[in-house]
């Protein structure tokens, strides 16, 4: 058996066509079994104000109304080939949520479909993380997304000429913040120990880890190094302690 | 059983039930609270009605004569109810003026309020100008006869006309997810007058869904845009902006069916208001215990009888908007009906 296809105007890409129908079944069932799922869809009249009121729509080929229209057609083709670029353009801004005049919600079902394709290590969801490996080791490790030493000219080409002279005597710079917390050139503002071990607990417990491991499996070593050095030095403080 | 009954309110559907009672010869007691009688169409200068193309004078002017001529109808103006006892059939009512009369039967006819579209923040009313209602388009029409643009007084060349403002949104709560029933016919009628009076001016409906239902789907539906060259677009307007550059608005929506978001130059629009229950129909449902839609807070009729006009109350009608977004001619018939039920109640013997 095999889906009707209504994508006139979004060709189905050669990759999806090869993969078995009962697959793609699974991944949009995956996404429709989700708890928010049925809290962010609702009818549709196709009155477009979503699509109009959305920023990416005036830049890419993203419409939230087609979102929301793919899954009142149970259109699984096209929802698991959406799943591999067209879901990535939303800025995942919800102004299609507070404007829709019958509360559905475009961009959190983007956000389910999002979740399900990490999950499922879909390629596109690699290539899509892969600019932001250096982010991620900052943000899983120390729950900063940025520090200060990372403001590099050549990081940050769009950020201007300015940069470099940001970066002179960026010590001395930091150490002048009138906070403690805000000295820290490594990370944005300092993060305790303990703070660091409950967060790395949450990503343990939610999975985090397990799904990082799938996507890159390299990223996933050296944060795990990191992660394993802080866990041994919070233990030996605490038997210190005791 | 009290011979009399009272009849709250004095727009269309109160005036039906009013002119009815008299004429039957039933002593009745008209209450409204503005200082004087027609409701909406007459105090709010409505310029023409659908689905007749008749002015408000023409249609509701001839029972405010004869409800102010009969002597069996007492027309209190400036007056509202107050209070409510006793039991169907002798209903002990107070009203605002002190007075206190005891009545047989209630005839509910309080009527609904336009939309507020200061409540859609997007798009713009209130803010600029040139964003207005279609009632200020009726008044423009009734008061001045001529069409302009506020900001300038200058004739517009493009009008649009937003659909479902304050209607069928579950962004406003769950008080306004009705429809209006009136917007789509009376947008098709306002813009074909413009067309036929300034047929250079270019006029656009965006509509969700058209709802011209019934016997008005020709004339106000087809003949706007076969006769007249009104133009329809599929697509609720997102928001509205100015633009300093050219000093005219900018409609954003997206023509769903030929899927293509837009951003169109305006120079007037028009947003077609929603309706929503009195506030004189809330009060009225607390005195009366009638009851209510739990969402819009509209009157609903009894659950046992298949009537439109019979309330959760013995002796207690209801007619008109009161009970949900209506048109006029219904309401006047509504209100008819209510008046003779009401009739039919206190016993009355009719003489001819």
């Amino acid at each position: 058996m095999d889906g009707h296809i209504y994508g006139y105007n979004l060709p189905i890409s050669e990759k999806t066509k090869m993969v078995p129908w009962e697959e793609k079944v699974r991944i949009v069932e995956e996404v429709k079994s989700d708890f928010r799922f049925k809290e962010y869809i609702f009818g549709c009249l196709n009155c477009g104000v979503c699509t109009a009121s959305c920023p990416s729509n005036r830049f890419f080929d993203y419409s939230p109304r087609e979102i929301v229209q793919r899954f009142l057609e149970e259109d699984v083709e096209v929802l698991y080939d959406m799943m591999h670029e067209y879901i990535w353009a939303c800025s995942q801004c919800f102004t299609c949520w507070i404007r829709c005049p019958f509360v559905n919600n475009p961009g959190g079902l983007v956000a389910i479909m999002r979740e399900v394709a990490v999950r499922n290590a879909f390629e596109a969801t690699k290539d899509l993380l892969k600019p932001y490996g250096r982010v991620l080791l900052k943000v899983m490790t120390t729950g900063n997304q940025l520090s200060a030493d990372m403001l590099q000219p050549d990081f940050f080409p769009d950020w201007g000429p300015k940069m470099a002279d940001n970066m002179e005597n960026l010590r001395a710079k930091r150490l002048a913040i009138p906070f403690d917390v805000g000295k820290s050139v490594k990370t944005a503002w300092e993060v305790s120990l303990e703070t660091a071990i409950e967060m790395y607990t949450i990503w343990r417990e939610t999975g985090i880890f397990e799904m990082l491991e799938k996507l890159d499996p390299n990223l996933y070593n050296v944060i795990m190094d990191i992660v394993e050095e802080n866990e041994e030095r919070y233990q030996e403080l605490y038997e210190e302690e005791e | 059983m009290a011979k009399g009954v009272l009849v709250i309110g004095g727009g269309p559907a109160g005036l039906g039930a009013a002119r009815i009672l008299g004429r039957l010869g039933i002593p009745t007691i008209l209450v409204e609270k503005e200082d004087r009688l027609g409701g909406n169409p007459v105090l709010n200068h409505y310029h023409t009605l659908i689905p007749r193309k008749l002015k408000p004078e023409q249609v509701i002017g001839p029972y405010i004569k004869e409800v102010e001529s009969n002597p069996n109808v007492q027309v209190k103006l400036k007056t509202e109810l107050s209070a409510c006892e006793g039991e169907p059939g002798s209903y002990k009512v107070t009203l605002s003026n002190g007075e206190t009369h005891e009545v047989g039967a209630i005839v509910v006819a309080t009527g609904f309020e336009h939309f507020d579209p200061r409540r859609k923040g997007e798009l713009g009313y209130g803010l600029y100008p040139d964003v207005i209602t279609n009632l200020e388009l009726e008044q423009m029409f009734s008061k001045e006869g001529r069409l302009y643009r506020p900001s300038n007084g200058q004739l517009p060349k493009r009008v649009a006309f937003v659909f479902c403002v304050g209607s069928r949104d579950r962004q406003l709560g769950v008080t306004n997810v009705h429809c209006c029933r009136y917007g789509c016919a009376l947008s098709g009628l306002q813009a074909m007058e413009i067309r036929q009076h300034y047929p250079d001016v270019d006029v656009f409906c965006y509509y969700m869904d058209v709802r011209t239902y019934g016997t008005w789907e020709y004339p106000f539906y087809w003949a706007p845009q076969e006769q007249y060259g009104v133009r329809y677009v599929r697509g609720r307007i997102a928001e509205i902006t100015y633009s300093p550059a050219d000093g005219r608005l900018r409609v954003k929506h997206e023509d769903t069916i030929v899927q293509r978001p837009s951003e169109v130059p305006m120079d007037l629009v028009v947003l077609v208001l929603g309706m929503e229950p009195s506030a004189g129909t809330k009060k009225v449902a607390k005195i009366l215990g009638l009851a209510q839609d739990p969402d819009s807070k509209f009157l609903v009729p009894s659950e046992e009888s298949g009537s439109n006009i019979i309330s959760n109350k013995p002796g207690i009608f209801i007619a008109g908007a009161c009970k949900g977004p209506i048109d006029i001619e219904s309401s006047l018939s509504e209100g008819e009906a209510a008046g003779a039920e009401a009739a039919a109640f206190v016993g009355a013997k009719v003489t001819v």
